[in-house]
């Protein structure tokens, strides 16, 4: 093995270290499982979760639990797969699935919740009208008391929180109804 | 005719090896830092801090549920076994003790409808530690002989905040002394 060889082995370390952090730092999704907008990991939480997505979960979500006790849905986009963001409003329409209790809770960029000085961050399973029909509408960056509030949000994401999912869920991650994510407008549409 | 440039099976080697330390590595990285965060906000009595319910201004970890009560307990096992208290919500909304070992992983949960009683007591220790000085109702053995216990209580618009306050109160993390 030549000089060559090793300096060519340690920038390859190093490219590999800057590759994998950039990975777990950036906005990007990886993995998972995709149901409309929103995304999952069925193994976050657990210690069977490859290392990139415990990573991943470190930076975005440590401190979840493991998907019997609660499965974490995701969503950068809307049901048109544009980014959500706060110069825009939207609701979400359509049903819940079936768990002992769930929230909808609004992030920013760096997964902290939006510094507006409005206390409406989140939306939860107590909070919101749910029609005769088992369906919901929330609305999202809109005036309306409800509403959860984008201000601040940047380009944002919401997480859907799903505590004791029915077990029906977690056979049906990708396949089960989801709520939609409905672009209503943005701030300059004429 | 001699070749030039970079040997491409070193570079790809080190390349493998260098994304697969760091992402090994990562996760016990924004534990520490994590956990020495938690650490410098001070301690509450018996081992546990009671966060306040988190705001857009005292938020300290990411993706935090203002809906949701937390209490978290540091341990460090190198001293012998931890018992942990908790004490469950009397209005039927979801709580849980789960454990969180050095690496981020959740290695047990224990929630409100595990149990039938209103308060559970939990044994904390290592795998190799055959002598566990205090009966418990349930028992956690940690990976690792760092880590973290977090206790969270849903809260919603019908709770009584004093109440739920109150139980949360009953989430200690005491050193386990032999008898």
């Amino acid at each position: 093995m030549t000089l060559r060889h090793v300096l060519t082995f340690l920038v390859g370390s190093a490219c590999g270290a800057v590759l994998a952090a950039t990975l777990v730092f950036s906005p990007i999704e990886i993995g998972g499982v995709s149901n409309g907008p929103w995304i999952t990991n069925p193994h976050i939480g657990s210690s069977d979760a490859n290392p990139l997505t415990r990573a991943l979960v470190a930076r975005r979500g440590l401190l979840a639990l493991t998907r019997e006790e609660a499965v974490y849905f995701t969503a950068t986009r809307d049901s048109n797969d544009l980014n959500l963001s706060e110069r825009c409003a939207y609701e979400i329409t359509g049903e819940i699935p079936p768990a002992r209790w769930w929230s909808i809770t609004i992030y920013d960029e760096d997964s902290f919740l939006p510094r507006n000085g409005l206390d409406r961050h989140a939306v939860n399973s107590s909070s919101v009208d749910i029609n005769g029909d088992g369906r919901v509408v929330i609305p999202v960056g809109q005036a309306s008391p409800g509403a959860i509030a984008t201000d601040q949000a940047g380009l944002f994401s919401l997480t859907l929180r799903l505590y004791h999912p029915d077990p029906i869920v977690l056979e049906g991650l990708d396949s089960l109804d989801f709520p939609r994510i409905e672009r209503i407008g943005c701030e300059g549409d004429t | 005719m001699k070749r030039s440039g970079l040997p491409f099976l070193p570079y790809m080697l080190g390349l493998l090896i260098g994304a697969a330390v760091t992402l090994h590595v990562l996760p016990g990285r924004i534990m520490a830092r994590a956990m020495d965060r938690i650490e410098s906000l001070g301690g509450d009595n018996d081992g546990a801090r009671h966060a306040p319910r988190v705001t857009a201004e005292n938020q300290t970890i990411v993706r935090a549920s203002p809906d949701i009560l937390y209490s978290v307990c540091l341990f460090d096992l190198a001293d012998g076994p931890i018992r942990v208290e908790a004490t469950w919500p009397a209005d039927g909304n979801y709580a849980s003790v789960s454990f969180y070992d050095a690496n981020t992983n959740n290695f047990r949960a224990i929630n409100d409808r595990d149990v039938d009683a209103l308060s559970t007591s939990i044994s904390l220790a290592r795998p190799f530690d055959s002598d566990i000085p205090e009966r418990t109702d349930e028992s956690a053995w940690s990976p690792t002989t760092t880590g973290l216990i977090l206790y969270r209580r849903v809260i919603d618009a019908s709770t009584d905040l004093a109440a739920a306050e109150t139980e949360r109160q009953g989430f200690t993390c005491t050193q386990m002394v032999d008898q």
